[in-house]
């Protein structure tokens, strides 16, 4: 009886991964096939002879390496100096006690609520007056305030006892050491997860990057590709499908290899108890 | 001695080089096809040939995205030096006070004379209160393109109703008669469909039927619209009927997709620009057929595709640069290759006399028809807050195509709104 | 006297950027909205509630709010209710759990762009794998993208299949701290799996639920580049959503006055949701968030 149930959950959940499966496969398989093959429908099966050509074109139609060095400075960019400015304002809020404490950190949790798609006419008009349009600090500057990473910090450091941090005033230990040589460490798999998720998200990004840059030397991997749909756009979906699989393999290779991290990462992103 | 003589020469060659004129240079690519690699290589050659000068090309994407780039950067005080801009957007640049006039520059290269090597038609959507604005670069007109293997396949047919497969429909009423021939279909399921009317650009065709039916959408002055007329009603009524009575046309395909669906043998016929032409010669397997549009009071396309236009708001040298781009990428053989490799007209007479030109046109004939189309041509609208009047015309001729308004309803919503826009600038 | 301030120099930071790209966008964002600021004025000049008004009577804001609403709904709940259904069946089998996992996230993983891409082409009325498999089935094959009957619900299958695995770990890790006891006791009692999970799982992961159900409500306002790319809001404005319909405003028809408008707006229900869904939802959940 017993045996019964689980062979149906297993077909169950196997028919939702493999059709969660498909578009990711016909990325891959239509990427190596020449685009005159895929127009007469014959896309469904694995191409025999992996055909090259595609990404040949991709790469002379338009910099994608340069998109890709945009993006890793950008996404990598912006981990950094979140990390920077969230570790020491996630310490004050957990460990020290100043007036006004909660107050301040409402106006974080607030930013969670608040994603930059609901402000970017503001925050362009800001950009444009410090005059960083089309540069690749103005797509980093906007996300590295992370209310999210404050929020999810101040928990872990929370938790640490408080006997920890009488050793090492004891020690003699100020904040900064305390933070660097006994939090961190222990908030370690927090940071990685929380980073994570930031390289996930901010490799996505798009309506940002859309209106403060124009030009090809600062442009990011998706708007690459979002402007390379319209010229290819029908005629060529091996192409499109060679240049998708290029902004995607980045992550999904990061993905692949540390398996176990990204799903531990994201499964602990909830802001529980 | 000797070390001030080598600063002082290293301070010349400085000097010299430093007086490299950087132009930024935003322009589309409107049609399907990696035109963008094909303006790399020009915009290369022309620094080679230009020392002192160098343009950096930006793609901006298509007509509509190459404008919203031009507008947030002008308005945010960050104009391009140059650019290709879609031929509509003539007043909406003059209001912002983005963009210089020409004469001054047109009259030292020789005034009349010099305008001559362009066609008329395409000056048409130059000329503002008085002024001339811009260049013709990427310009085409509407062209009928046809399936010769298909209108062969059902020339028993076709001759059965009196229609010559081997040629196009001339006229409206012939083109519903092919077009319900030409459709095949396999119970409920269209097949192959007689005729493409293609969504995305559908505002420029539907400008096409109305001066085919003998009447104007705007009026030239920009202070008019006139899209309750009778003739524009008929023309969106014969649209429902192709499309949601007859059913020969496709509701709404993608204008990216059209060309593709045609070379694929989907459809029959299709109206899209002759910027297409590459694309589909590359790609069919059949024998591609170009021909004008189907007439009904007249003949007539409006023109299309983009223009040079110079900015305000940057130093004198750079406009002068820029004067010096324009020449160039205009001049009869960069204008030829322009044309070969885009498929747009070759907005330069004397390309035509190029070598290039005719070893081409010797193995594709078909690239004249938009040239020969020229002598139907007419400017095409232009009005300030283009983008928002073409929304509102998008958006009501999608809804016909849809089924969701009738075609008596679209137009009085399009003449409503469209005035009331237009009524802001008077 | 530096031990005072040493909390806010571990603040300032942060704090900084904070007020610039967060309050301070939000403040000129109802500043603008009061005034009007477009291709035609040039420069700013105060009207008082008249972009409210106009946007009141804007059938077009109507139906983007209307369209923001149906993909919330429709994204929310089936997402929520499959993505608890699987982490559970993940948490009671003991193979291929890792397989699952991945399966169903990697969507997550995969920036928005290149998922546009591959459901533009699966979306293809001929060419697309889906009305290919519509086909064979001989069911009928809608326009996907290119009628505005389904250009909505395309984005809202592609967003559920996005999402999914990304609430079904969040789940994952909620199961975890439900007491194998209760499930014990439940089957002692004779309850199928159905009820079992129903009145034991449902009501202990809520705390859960309540995140997961916030997250989405913030997700589905910030729509943007699947509409950007597949649809431009299109048919007419069928999948236009809010932050479109601002982005249209303030970069196509350069009307800021109006986009701050919407932004105002869009930020007060925003908050307003968060909210709301917190206070009535958060005071059943038995932790305490802060």
């Amino acid at each position: 009886m017993k045996k019964r149930g689980n062979i149906i959950k297993h077909i169950v959940l196997f028919v939702f991964t493999i059709a969660t499966l498909v578009p990711l496969y016909l990325i891959v398989i239509m990427a190596f096939k020449p685009g005159d093959v895929i127009f007469h429908g014959n896309y469904l099966l694995p191409p025999l002879k992996p055909f090259l050509g595609n990404f040949k074109i991709v790469f002379e139609s338009a910099p994608f390496f340069t998109y890709l060095l945009n993006t890793i400075i950008v996404v990598f960019g912006i981990l950094i100096f979140q990390l920077v400015l969230v570790i020491p304002a996630a310490y004050a809020f957990a460990r020290m006690n100043f007036k006004g404490s909660n107050i301040l950190f409402m106006l974080y949790v607030i930013q969670i609520m608040l994603p930059l798609e609901a402000l970017i006419v503001p925050n362009y008009m800001i950009i444009r007056k410090l005059g960083l349009i089309d540069t690749r600090i103005s797509m980093i500057l906007p996300f590295i305030a992370s209310g999210y990473g404050t929020f999810l910090l101040r928990q872990v450091f929370k938790q640490i006892p408080k006997e920890l941090e009488d050793a090492a005033i004891i020690d003699g230990c100020g904040h900064l050491k305390f933070l660097w040589y006994v939090l961190i460490p222990l908030a370690r798999p927090t940071i990685v997860a929380f980073s994570l998720v930031s390289i996930v998200t901010h490799w996505q990004d798009y309506l940002w990057p859309l209106i403060v840059t124009n030009s090809p030397s600062v442009r990011t991997l998706t708007i690459g590709l979002g402007m390379f749909v319209q010229q290819e756009s029908g005629a060529d979906w091996g192409v499109l499908m060679a240049a998708t699989l290029f902004i995607s393999a980045p992550v999904l290779i990061l993905f692949f290899t540390l398996q176990k991290t990204f799903i531990k990462s994201f499964m602990t992103s909830g802001l529980k108890g | 001695m000797r070390k001030f003589f080598i600063l002082l020469s290293l301070l010349l060659v400085v000097l010299v080089i430093g007086k490299v004129i950087n132009l930024k240079f935003f322009y589309p690519v409107g049609v399907a096809g990696p035109l963008a690699r094909v303006i790399d290589k020009m915009v290369e050659e022309f620094n080679k040939t230009h020392p002192n000068i160098k343009v950096e090309p930006v793609y901006c994407g298509n007509y509509d995205q190459t404008m919203q780039k031009v507008q947030t950067a002008v308005l945010s005080g960050n104009p391009p030096d140059v650019a290709v801009i879609e031929i509509s957007e003539l007043y909406t640049l003059i209001n912002m006070d983005a963009i210089i006039p020409l004469d001054e520059y047109i009259e030292k290269e020789g005034g009349e004379e010099f305008l001559k090597q362009y066609y008329e038609a395409f000056l048409g959507n130059s000329y503002a209160k008085g002024k001339i604005w811009a260049i013709p670069f990427q310009r085409s007109t509407i062209v009928f393109y046809w399936n010769k293997d298909l209108f062969r396949k059902h020339a028993k047919e076709l001759e059965a109703v009196g229609l010559d497969p081997n040629r196009a429909p001339r006229t409206w009423y012939e083109l519903v008669k092919y077009a319900q021939i030409l459709t095949e279909r396999e119970g409920d399921e269209v097949l192959v469909h007689g005729l493409i009317l293609p969504g995305g650009w559908n505002d420029w065709i539907f400008e096409a039927f109305v001066y085919q039916n003998g009447s104007y959408l705007i009026s030239r002055d920009a202070k008019k619209a006139n899209y309750n007329s009778l003739e524009a009603l008929e023309v969106l009524q014969l649209w429902h009927e192709l499309t949601n009575v007859y059913k020969v046309n496709p509701p709404l395909r993608p204008w990216n997709t059209t060309p593709v669906d045609f070379a694929a043998g989907k459809a029959a016929m299709m109206y899209y620009s002759t910027g297409g032409l590459p694309l589909i010669l590359k790609t069919a397997n059949f024998e591609v057929g170009v021909s004008f549009l189907p007439m009904h009071v007249q003949y007539g396309t409006p023109v299309g595709g983009g223009n040079f236009f110079i900015f305000k708001n940057i130093p004198k040298e750079h406009q002068d640069a820029a004067w010096e781009f324009i020449k160039w990428m205009t001049s009869p053989y960069w204008a030829a290759y322009w044309s070969i490799q885009s498929g747009y007209v070759c907005v330069n007479k004397k390309g035509y006399e190029e070598e290039i030109m005719k070893e081409h046109l010797k193995k594709y004939p078909q690239y004249l028809v938009a040239r020969d189309q020229l002598k139907f041509a007419y400017p095409k609208i232009m009005a300030p807050e283009f983008q928002r009047i073409r929304k509102i015309m998008v958006t009501n001729l999608d809804a016909v195509m849809l089924g969701q308004k009738t075609p008596k309803e679209a137009v009085e919503t399009m003449q409503r709104e469209i005035q009331a826009i237009l009524d802001r600038y008077k | 006297m530096v031990r005072k301030y040493k909390p806010f120099l571990f603040l300032l930071p942060s704090l900084v950027f904070l007020i610039l790209f967060t309050y301070f966008p939000i403040s000129y964002s109802l500043f603008y909205s009061f005034h009007e600021y477009n291709m035609y004025t040039r420069k700013p000049i105060f009207c008082g509630l008249k972009n409210y008004i106009n946007m009141l009577h804007d059938s077009i804001f109507w139906q983007v709010v209307f369209n923001n609403v149906i993909y919330g709904v429709f994204t929310i709940f089936p997402t929520m209710f499959m993505a608890l259904f699987l982490a559970i069946l993940i948490d009671e089998v003991s193979k291929f759990k890792t397989f699952y996992q991945m399966g169903i996230f990697y969507p997550t993983i995969i920036p928005m762009t290149a998922a546009a891409m591959v459901w533009m082409f699966m979306y293809d009325p001929s060419l697309g794998i889906i009305n290919k498999f519509l086909g064979l089935l001989h069911l009928p094959q809608p326009g996907w993208l290119g009628d505005s009957k389904t250009s909505l619900l395309s984005l809202i299958i592609m967003a559920i299949w996005k999402n999914l695995g990304y609430y079904m770990l969040l789940y994952l890790a909620g199961l975890q701290l439900i007491p194998r006891e209760l499930y014990e006791a439940a089957d002692i009692e004779g309850a199928n799996w159905f009820r079992k999970h129903y009145h034991v799982t449902f009501p202990l992961v809520s705390p859960t639920t309540l995140f997961v159900f916030i997250v989405s409500i913030i997700q589905s306002f910030k729509v943007f580049t699947q509409v950007y790319l597949m649809t431009q809001g299109g048919p007419g404005y069928s999948s236009s959503v809010l932050v479109f319909y601002i982005y249209e405003n303030a970069f196509r028809y350069w009307d800021i006055g109006m986009a701050s408008a919407l932004t105002s707006v869009m930020i007060l229900v925003l908050l307003f949701l968060v909210l709301l869904v917190f206070g009535v939802f958060g005071k059943r959940v038995t932790y305490s968030l802060i």
